[in-house]
């Protein structure tokens, strides 16, 4: 009796013993990832920005602006391919015929497609009936994001905080939807979108709309529809220290940044200065506000086309609102500037690039008109129909300077160095109908 | 979506083939009966209870008349993981808890003359890794689920050539299933993740299997006792084997998900493959310091490199992208095994031991399937005899050293993987550490007619 009992005891020690015998937790071990620095830091490249990203242009996104938007020049550059059928795809939102742009409609369930010139002004090349726009979307069926993630529109918030048309600042951007592809894609914002491309190079420009779209709209009032320098030099950190530290957490490196700068607003055509504007309509026209040194280019086709009464606050900036404007860019500029040393990124000089372009190139198509055919027209401005972004040859300049600051960052010289884009693309403002479709049989899965 | 999600299914469903069936290096049970266990196995050349039938069947010579023992090992394994980083902080996982039942049944009997005859039933190799959360555990695309279980029937005839020498040959007659069950991956998504698109269920029982086994236990004096025990390497045909591929993918792969199993083959498969199980060479030694206390000695050499490859053949595979040869390249050891045997009364006897089991698994091949490493197994026990019967207790902490199938800052890999992007970003999504024990009890019933 006395040996069962000592059994059962140690029976019981037994069961004890084993119910702590359980596994220790595994101590951490790391994989060893090399910095990505010189050539090997252009294996993998992401764009985040706005319609300048995008490869925006004539009012709209469509294939043939997208194929010619800088980063895509860049990423041909760098060796991506432009065949979506392959591996080294550089993955771009393409839009098909007749684009998506924001030209607004009188019939409310159509999207507006491109701007084109009809032979004797400006008008929407086609629509799309609202449900019919995904189906426009050539490389929706792309499983991972996009290499090009610009979305239209954008603004430095929307980097981080839209994730689709119902959350980004501009309230109802349906590009959004397009490119970022939230609730599908598990509502991810762009930031994150392109850090889960473990890039080794980011190109990003952002904050053009966070001006623009006060100045555009002729009141730009700062803190109301224009961005404070100091929210924005807080939101691009963000976008820079999140970019930096999301990509080391998740793949154990820290990607190369270059970063494009604002331009000033008074360096593209859409802003016309008032004794030009006046020298075209043939006099000094009445305005509401005083001091008025720029008016919007909308503008102009309305008083050619009867308007007249004096053009209204919104048509007009004066010599103060440029100076408020032109105060928030060289805000932004300097942030940017700041934060390029603070983390250790390069500086795309967007802004001198911009101001650097002269008569005629950047003078409106439409102006040209006056002095040449439509052809030599086309082939002299940089800028594309509205008057904002650049048309396929604009674009060119800009991913030059982009490439410039890429070598720059990665201190690529001579037989290293990335070569710059040649000055061979061509803009076609009449949007010929089919418009050449550019790598469409490979798009069309 | 058409062509391109096709495309990266079917890459998928390679991958799904790609990696190891059965990954299990040290799935070897060497526990099969209750005295043995709380002596750490090391009875080979001293064992007297119906566990002779796999641990030497010459013991059969030395036992006399009849003896029966049923024996039951629940073996509980735990398993924890972490993640290499990147990405940080790591991946964690852990297994599931679940208990084992091993059995370990025998009778033996010995005619008044030389001969002696038995029968028994072991479980000499299994394998039982289920991983909590397995829709999100980071090697689910290896492994989420297995079991292999594998039974011995081994009826065997002594022969006493001497008083002092028995010498015995039997059969294995062996019967094996295997379950296992993965996700196949697919790259969607805003944050590019890999998701699971293909759930693969794969099943079968492989053919009956005979071997023949060799024993042979030589007691020149009443403190001597050595002893040799030989179970042949086998080949486990699996010729009736399924696979079942389920559509798992989210909303907006389903339907390319479903064109590329349709491409594949369909949902459901024959699959047929061989697993090799090693020899199991046993040398024991032991000696009675006092009529009361024996201490045994085994050298026991596994011949793991049976276990070079594993060929696995879809039917049908028109697209020839799931059938394919995994790598194994398991390696021959030897594990060492010490074991004491004291009588701390006429009735009580207590048991301990200690062995060294060093991992037959080259580190390139570690997965979620089974994360070995070299273990050290401590055991106690003890055994309590009245009248005819006898009743046995032990457990065995099976303590597995941390293992990481990290190298040189960089995942594990054979060569051939080195090739393939895919095997390399599983490879490098499942390199991480692991630490595993497991806790082996033993209750045995013994009856001597």
């Amino acid at each position: 009796m006395k040996t069962i009992k000592w059994i059962l005891t140690g029976a019981v020690l037994l069961t004890i013993f084993a119910m702590g015998c359980t596994p220790g937790d595994p101590e951490q071990t790391a994989l060893t990832i090399t910095q990505p620095e010189g050539s090997d830091a252009l294996q993998r490249y992401v764009a985040m920005g706005n319609s300048l990203t995008a490869g925006y242009m004539d009012s709209g996104l469509i294939m043939n602006g997208q194929m010619s938007s800088y980063p895509f020049q860049i990423a041909m550059q760098l060796g991506y391919s432009f065949d979506s059928s392959t591996d080294d795809w550089f993955a771009q939102p393409l839009l098909a015929w007749p684009g998506v742009g924001t030209t607004s409609l009188s019939d409310e369930d159509y999207a507006a497609g491109m701007l084109h010139f009809n032979g004797a002004g400006v008008s929407v090349v086609d629509s799309t009936l609202l449900t019919q726009v995904p189906a426009l979307a050539l490389a929706s069926a792309y499983l991972s994001p996009y290499n090009n993630l610009g979305v239209p529109g954008a603004t430095t918030l929307d980097v981080t905080e839209a994730l689709d048309s119902s959350t980004s600042q501009s309230p109802g951007n349906s590009y959004f939807d397009l490119i970022l592809r939230n609730p599908t894609f598990g509502n991810v914002n762009m930031l994150n979108q392109g850090i889960s491309r473990a890039p080794t190079l980011v190109s990003l420009w952002i904050g053009n709309n966070d001006v623009l779209g006060g100045a555009t709209g002729g009141d730009p009032v700062i803190g109301e529809n224009v961005t404070p320098p100091a929210a924005f030099a807080a939101m691009f950190e963000g976008i820079v220290a999140g970019l930096l530290d999301g990509v080391q957490a998740r793949f154990g490196y820290t990607p190369h940044i270059v970063a494009g700068n604002i331009p000033s607003i008074t360096s593209i055509p859409f802003f016309i200065p008032k004794a030009m504007f006046d020298g075209i309509v043939g006099g000094a026209y009445p305005t509401v506000e005083v001091d008025v040194a720029y008016v919007v280019f909308p503008a102009l086709g309305a008083v050619q086309g009867g308007f007249t009464d004096p053009l209204p606050t919104n048509w007009t900036l004066t010599t103060a609102e440029v100076a408020a404007v032109e105060g928030a860019v060289d805000g932004y500029n300097s942030a940017i500037d700041a934060l390029a040393t603070e983390y250790s990124f390069t500086v795309a000089d967007m802004h001198t690039e911009l101001g650097s372009i002269a008569p005629p190139e950047n003078t409106h198509f439409l102006f040209l008109l006056q002095s040449m055919t439509p052809a030599e027209a086309a082939a002299t401005t940089l800028f594309s129909l509205d008057g904002v972004h650049p048309n396929n040859r604009g674009y060119t300049r800009a991913a030059n300077v982009f490439i410039g600051a890429i070598n720059t960052e990665l201190g690529l010289t001579g037989a290293d160095a990335v070569p710059e884009a040649a000055d061979d693309e061509t803009w076609d403002p009449t949007y010929p109908s089919p418009m050449p479709p550019p790598g469409l049989a490979a798009l069309t899965r | 979506m058409n062509n391109l999600s096709t495309r990266t299914c079917l890459a998928a469903v390679v991958l799904l083939a790609a990696t190891p069936l059965a990954h299990a290096g040290g799935f070897s049970i060497y526990e099969a009966g209750a005295k043995a266990t709380g002596m750490a196995c090391a009875v080979t050349a001293s064992i007297d209870d119906g566990s002779a039938m796999f641990y030497n069947i010459a013991g059969i010579g030395f036992m006399p008349g009849t003896v029966a023992d049923i024996n039951v090992m629940p073996v509980q394994p735990h398993s924890k993981y972490l993640q290499a980083t990147p990405p940080t902080p790591g991946a964690t996982g852990e297994t599931a808890k679940p208990t084992f039942l091993v059995p370990g049944v025998g009778v033996t009997h010995r005619t008044s003359g030389r001969w002696g005859f038995g029968v028994g039933v072991s479980a000499p190799f299994g394998l039982g890794v289920e991983w909590e959360d397995p829709t999100n555990w980071t090697g689910r695309f290896t492994s989420y689920d297995v079991l292999l279980e594998t039974i011995y029937v081994t009826p065997a005839v002594s022969f006493q050539v001497i008083p002092e020498l028995s010498l015995a040959v039997g059969a294995d007659i062996a019967h094996q299933t295997l379950e296992l069950h993965r996700f196949s991956p697919q790259q969607f998504g805003g944050n590019n993740d890999l998701v699971n698109v293909i759930n693969a269920d794969l099943e079968g029982t492989a053919e009956w299997n005979v071997t023949p086994c060799f024993g042979a236990m030589y007691k020149p004096s009443a403190k001597w006792s050595f002893g040799v025990m030989y179970h042949p390497k086998k080949t486990m045909k699996y010729t009736d084997g399924t696979g079942t591929l389920t559509n798992v993918a989210p909303d907006a792969l389903s339907g390319a998900v479903d064109a590329a199993i349709t491409q594949l083959g369909g949902n459901n498969y024959k699959l047929t493959t061989e697993l090799g199980l090693p020899h199991m060479l046993s040398l024991g030694v032991a000696y009675r310091f006092t009529p009361r206390f024996l201490v045994e000695f085994n050298a026991v050499n596994f011949g793991w490199s049976n276990f070079e490859s594993l060929e696995l053949t879809f039917d049908p595979d028109p697209t020839g992208s799931l059938s394919s040869t995994i790598l194994e390249r398991y390696e021959d050891r030897w594990q060492y095994r010490i074991g004491f045997d004291f009588d701390a009364t006429e009735k009580l006897k207590l048991l301990a031991g200690y062995a060294r089991d060093e991992t037959p698994q080259p580190v390139e091949s570690m997965s979620p399937l089974l994360p070995d490493a070299t273990r050290n197994d401590f055991s106690i026990g003890a055994q309590y005899a009245t009248g005819k019967w006898r009743f046995t207790l032990a457990w065995m902490a099976v303590l597995n050293e941390a293992r990481s199938n990290v190298v040189d800052g960089a995942p594990a890999m054979f060569p051939e993987e080195q090739s393939n992007p895919d095997d390399v970003q599983i490879k490098t999504l499942e390199a991480g550490a692991y630490e595993t024990v497991a806790n082996v009890f033993a209750f045995g019933v013994g009856y001597h007619f």
